[in-house]
């Protein structure tokens, strides 16, 4: 059995742990292992812990042989993206600017997960500053896909993809602007969630763009992300963005099947204003005529074109950041790597009216969206144009060129969930999104459940 | 609005306070019709009432 531990989701794990069959070290200790075995061909981690693991891991084993069990994350060992503050354990957003940046505290989500028992692996490769990859002048190299180690993993999570789709943590916190959470859940054939803008604090973690920034959990399935995604959602007043309301139970809302669910399908976004790879269009036919077969119901929407969520999320992106980044971008410029750089240099010719213009286009996609929301109880889409490219094929301005499938949800704040739809005739993952009205990411899980267990997906895993 | 010539986009990064990256001036500058073609799609006709997201609650 201890070779397959990191087989095994963290809904098996928890009952093994509450039930005291399953050792949080000897958890822990399987995962170490397999960092160090795999790590140096993957790069998901920039600094794993593991000391650390094994003292939490012991800590976690004591308190439950004492009788002071905490819940579902009790001993599960977790990795979380570099953008995440962590005392005392070098926080750099993969920069040379930040190489040496130590936080005094724990960002409030990592805070919460430790409180929940967690167990930390280690920190995990991104995007420079969640934006600038994948990139080969920046202090670690690119994170590599565990399907194919030539692909990319998609970013801007890339190390939170390429940790859980290699077996080297049981969860791990990603964050999400125009897609990064579930892009690299799409290439690396994960679940990965982007809560509703507000669930989640971003207090303590690097920001991108304030008004779009969202964080959030990858797991291997959608029943382990509502588990994280309890466990660090809820109101934190150092957010000015944070939502004060209750959270939901989401794993307690799971199980149930599609009858009566009204599911919306935007496939104008990928079969219209631009066309995806023939076999995404093939994987969606085929998982929306399964949904039907749980009971839902299936029929498509018309938005505005995908290339206006695109270009109003990358002018509000883009301008967000280079304020973000202005100061040290002209003091050091040195210090940023080239993508990063050149892209904000190309998106300094946006103006301030030009920002504004995108707000105010913003509402109307959000109302349009919400519209729609009112008349289905979730609305889906693909994850991708198609399966991971090659690491060294992705252009540096890439996403300035074909629009992000993922983008419309960052602009409209909506929960959106990427789970894996298939796999290519290469062997790489597909994946849809399933998106629903705010504040109920329970409804997205719920249905993105159905799905995943009622396919054979999630039994198929990389070959490393 | 017509994209900048080079010469024109060395001289506002100049006066934006950039530092030019003169060897990788031309392919910074190939980029700029990707960044006209998003700021086309963000200007509509808007109406007065058109206000934008982050228009705000006072006390919230």
């Amino acid at each position: 059995m201890a070779t397959d531990l990191h087989r095994l989701t963290i809904a098996e794990a928890a009952s093994l742990i509450r039930r005291r069959e399953l050792s949080p070290v000897d958890l822990t200790r399987a995962f170490v292992e397999r960092i160090e075995a795999l790590n140096p061909t993957l790069n998901a981690y920039v600094r794993p812990t593991p000391e650390r693991a094994l003292d939490d891991a012991r800590a976690a084993e004591a308190e439950i042989a004492a009788g002071r069990y905490k819940g579902p994350l009790h001993g599960i060992p977790i990795a979380i993206k570099d953008i995440y503050d962590t005392a005392g354990i070098p926080t750099t957003g993969h920069s040379h600017l930040h190489v040496d940046r130590v936080p005094a505290r724990d960002a409030h989500t990592v805070a919460m997960l430790r409180d929940a028992g967690t167990v930390l692996l280690g920190k995990l490769a991104t995007h420079e500053f969640a934006f600038g990859g994948p990139a080969f002048d920046l202090p670690w190299p690119p994170a590599r896909n565990p399907w194919n180690t030539d692909c990319f993993t998609g970013g801007s999570s890339s190390g939170s993809g390429a940790a859980m789709a290699g077996g080297l943590a049981m969860a791990a916190l990603g964050s999400d602007t125009a897609g990064s959470i579930r892009m690299p859940a799409a290439f690396c054939g994960v679940a990965g969630i982007k809560p509703t803008y507000g669930l989640v604090s971003r207090s303590g973690v690097i920001p991108l763009a304030y008004t779009l920034d969202h964080c959030g959990p990858l797991a291997w399935t959608a029943h382990d992300t509502a588990l994280v995604l309890r466990e660090m959602a809820g109101h934190d007043p150092a957010d000015p963005a944070s939502a004060n309301r209750p959270v939901p139970d989401f794993a307690g809302a799971l199980g149930g099947g599609l009858g009566g669910v009204r599911i919306g399908v935007i496939r104008h976004f990928y079969d219209g204003d631009e066309h995806a790879d023939s076999e995404v269009k093939a994987a969606m036919s085929a998982a929306l005529a399964h949904m039907e077969s749980l009971g839902a119901t299936v029929e498509d929407v018309e938005l505005s074109s995908l290339h206006d969520y695109h270009a109003c999320c990358m002018v509000i992106m883009l301008m967000e950041a280079l304020a973000i980044h202005e100061h040290d971008l002209k003091r050091t410029p040195k210090k940023y790597g080239e993508i990063v750089h050149d892209r904000l240099l190309v998106a300094s010719t946006l103006t301030g009216v030009d920002y504004v213009q995108a707000l105010r286009l913003r509402r109307q996609l959000v109302a349009e969206t919400e519209a729609a929301l009112e008349r289905h109880d979730v609305l889906v889409t693909a994850g991708a144009w198609g399966p991971a490219p090659k690491l060294q094929a992705v252009p540096k301005f890439y996403l300035f060129e074909k629009p992000l499938l993922t983008a419309p949800f960052d602009v409209t704040g909506s929960p959106a969930i990427s789970v894996c739809n298939g796999f290519s005739a290469s062997g790489m993952p597909l994946a849809m999104q399933i998106v629903g009205r705010a504040f109920e990411d329970a409804t997205v899980l719920r249905v993105a459940d159905a799905y995943e267990r009622t396919t054979p997906w999630r039994e198929r895993r990389p070959a490393i | 609005m017509p994209v900048m010539t080079p010469e024109e986009f060395a001289a506002h990064l100049v006066r934006e306070g950039f530092i030019v990256p003169e060897e990788r001036l031309a392919e910074l500058h190939a980029a700029l019709p990707l960044i006209e073609a998003m700021r086309r799609r963000v200007h509509r006709s808007y109406g007065y009432g058109d206000e934008p997201a982050v228009v705000f609650r006072a006390g919230s």
